[in-house]
C-alpha cells in the first residue's frame, strides 16, 4: 500500500460488513480488525455471529436461539422486534461509548442487514403479507431513525458470493445441510441488499475464492482510507429514508 | 353460536400497586363460575425480558428505552402467537398482565414519541377490553411499601425511591388517561382505591353489561 491506513478521526469510525449468510463477514470483520490492531488503532467488533465478553444478554440469547436451526425461528414480527432490540442495545451501550472514546468499530451486520434479512425473510416465507409487512417493517425503521438518531456507517463494504460457495461454507460451520428454501431465501437477501446498495457509495467485493481474503482485505484498507479522509460524506447519506 | 364458545381477549393496566393481580383473579373465578374457560397470563416469562429486566435492576447505565419497548413488543408477539391466538380459537377467556398500553405509558415519560408508538403497535392484536385498575399515586405508593423496583421509578438517580415514584408515575397515570380520553369504549375504568369488594363488584357488574352486549351482537 503507497499510504498506512490509519484512521485519524477522533470522534470514532464505524465500518459495516455486510453480506449474505456465508459471505465470509466474520472471517473478513476479523482479518480486517487484526490490521487495525497491528497497527496500534483501537478496534472493538460488534455483531456477526461470534460472542465476545463484552457482547449483550440480549445478543447471547440471539445467538443461542440460531445454533441449531440457523434462524431465531420465532414468529417473524416477533423476530424482527427482537433483533431490532438487540441492535439499539448494542448501538446503546456499545457502539456509541466506542465511537466517542475514538475507536474503529468493525460492525458484522448493522442496519442495512437486518433490513435485508428480514425483508427477504417475510418475501420468501409470507409472501401473502409480504408488501404490507416489509412496509410495516421499512416505516417503523424511519420513524425510529427519525426520532432517535443512530451512528451511520462512516463506510461499508459489501461482501457478495457465489451461492454454492456459501452453501459449502454453511454447511461446514454449522454441520446442518443448507435446505433449497435457505437458497431461496440467500438468493433473496442478495436481491435485497442490491436495492439498498443501489444509490450509494460502498465497497463491493467479491469473497467467493479462498485465497483471497489477504487481497480482499488490502482493498478494503484502501477504500477505508478514502472513507476516513472525506468520512463527512458518508455521514451526510441516510440510507433508509 | 354460544359467545362462550368463543374466545375474549382481557388485559389489565394501571399503575404499579393499582391492584391489577389482584382483580384479575377475581374475575377469572367469577368468569370460571359462569362456565368460561380461562387462561391468565403474565406478560413476564419471554426470556430476553427476563434477563434484561434483571439487568436493569442492577445497573441502569445499560438501559435504552427503544431497545425496551421493541423487546416488550417481540415478547408481545411470541405470546400471541403461542398463548393468545391459540387460546382465543378455543374458545377460552385469555387474560393478559399487561400489554402494549403499559409500553406506551410507561415509556412516554422516557420521551419516546407518542404518534411513533400508536403506529408501531397498531400491527399487535387488539383487545377486546382493557380494563384498567384506576388508583391514586398515594395509594400506589402505600401499597408498594418499601418494594419499589427500579423500573417503577423510570431509573430516576434521585435519592428517594418515594418522590422518583410519585414523579415518574404520575406520568404514567397521565398516559393511561391520555389514551382513555381517546378510545373509551376500548376501556372498563375500574376504581380500586379503598375497597377490594367493591372494585370487584363494580368489576364484574360492568364484565356482565359487556358480556350481554357482546352476545346480543353475536
Amino acid at each position: 500500500m503507497d499510504v498506512t491506513p490509519v484512521i485519524q478521526n477522533t470522534g470514532g469510525f464505524l465500518i459495516s460488513v455486510e453480506g449474505i449468510s456465508g459471505a465470509g463477514k466474520t472471517s473478513f470483520a476479523n482479518a480486517l480488525a487484526k490490521e487495525y490492531e497491528l497497527l496500534d488503532q483501537k478496534v472493538i467488533q460488534l455483531g456477526g455471529f461470534e460472542i465476545h465478553s463484552y457482547s449483550s444478554p440480549l445478543t447471547i440469547f440471539c445467538r443461542d436461539l440460531v445454533t441449531s436451526s440457523r434462524f431465531v425461528g420465532l414468529p417473524w414480527m416477533a423476530e424482527i422486534h427482537l433483533l431490532i432490540a438487540e441492535l439499539l442495545f448494542d448501538v446503546e451501550c456499545l457502539l456509541v461509548p466506542a465511537l466517542k472514546e475514538g475507536r474503529i468499530v468493525v460492525f458484522d451486520g448493522y442496519w442495512d442487514s437486518l433490513v435485508a434479512f428480514q425483508s427477504a425473510r417475510i418475501k420468501v416465507q409470507h409472501p401473502e403479507i409480504s408488501s404490507s409487512a416489509v412496509e410495516y417493517l421499512q416505516k417503523s425503521l424511519d420513524l425510529l431513525f427519525s426520532f432517535r438518531p443512530i451512528p451511520l456507517p462512516d463506510c461499508t463494504i459489501y461482501l457478495t458470493c457465489d451461492i454454492e460457495k456459501t452453501k459449502e461454507r454453511l454447511e461446514a460451520r454449522d454441520t446442518l445441510p443448507v435446505t433449497i428454501e435457505e437458497i431461496r431465501l440467500q438468493k433473496e437477501i442478495a436481491r435485497q441488499y442490491d436495492g439498498l446498495f443501489r444509490n450509494r457509495d460502498i465497497l463491493r467485493i467479491d469473497n467467493s475464492c479462498e485465497g483471497g481474503l489477504s487481497e480482499n482485505i488490502q482493498s478494503a484498507l484502501k477504500f477505508i482510507q478514502g472513507k476516513s479522509y472525506y468520512g463527512s460524506e458518508a455521514k451526510r447519506s441516510i440510507p433508509y429514508l | 353460536m354460544d359467545p362462550k364458545q368463543k374466545g375474549l381477549f382481557l388485559t389489565f393496566e394501571g399503575l404499579d400497586g393499582s391492584g391489577k393481580t389482584c382483580l384479575a383473579d377475581k374475575l377469572s373465578c367469577w368468569l370460571k363460575a359462569q362456565g368460561y374457560e380461562v387462561e391468565y397470563v403474565s406478560s413476564v416469562g419471554f426470556e430476553p425480558i427476563d434477563r434484561v429486566t434483571t439487568l436493569l435492576l442492577e445497573d441502569k447505565s445499560i438501559y435504552d428505552p427503544y431497545a425496551h419497548l421493541f423487546l416488550s413488543y417481540a415478547n408481545s408477539r411470541v405470546l400471541i402467537k403461542t398463548v393468545i391466538e391459540p387460546g382465543i380459537r378455543g374458545g377460552k377467556v385469555v387474560i393478559l398482565d399487561r400489554y402494549f398500553h403499559s409500553s406506551i405509558a410507561y415509556s412516554l415519560p422516557l420521551g419516546l414519541p407518542r404518534d411513533w408508538m400508536s403506529e408501531i403497535s397498531s400491527v399487535l392484536l387488539k383487545p377486546d377490553k382493557v380494563i384498567y385498575c384506576d388508583v391514586s399515586i398515594e395509594t400506589a405508593l402505600i401499597r408498594k411499601g418499601e418494594r419499589i423496583a427500579n423500573v417503577e421509578v423510570g431509573f430516576q438517580p434521585q435519592i428517594n425511591p418515594s418522590d422518583a415514584f410519585r414523579t415518574y408515575q404520575t406520568k404514567v397515570k397521565e398516559g393511561y388517561e391520555a389514551m382513555i380520553r381517546e378510545d373509551p369504549d376500548q376501556f372498563i375504568v375500574i376504581p380500586n382505591e379503598n375497597i377490594l369488594d367493591t372494585a370487584e363488584a363494580d368489576l364484574i357488574t360492568k364484565m356482565e353489561n359487556f358480556l350481554h352486549r357482546r352476545k346480543e351482537h353475536s
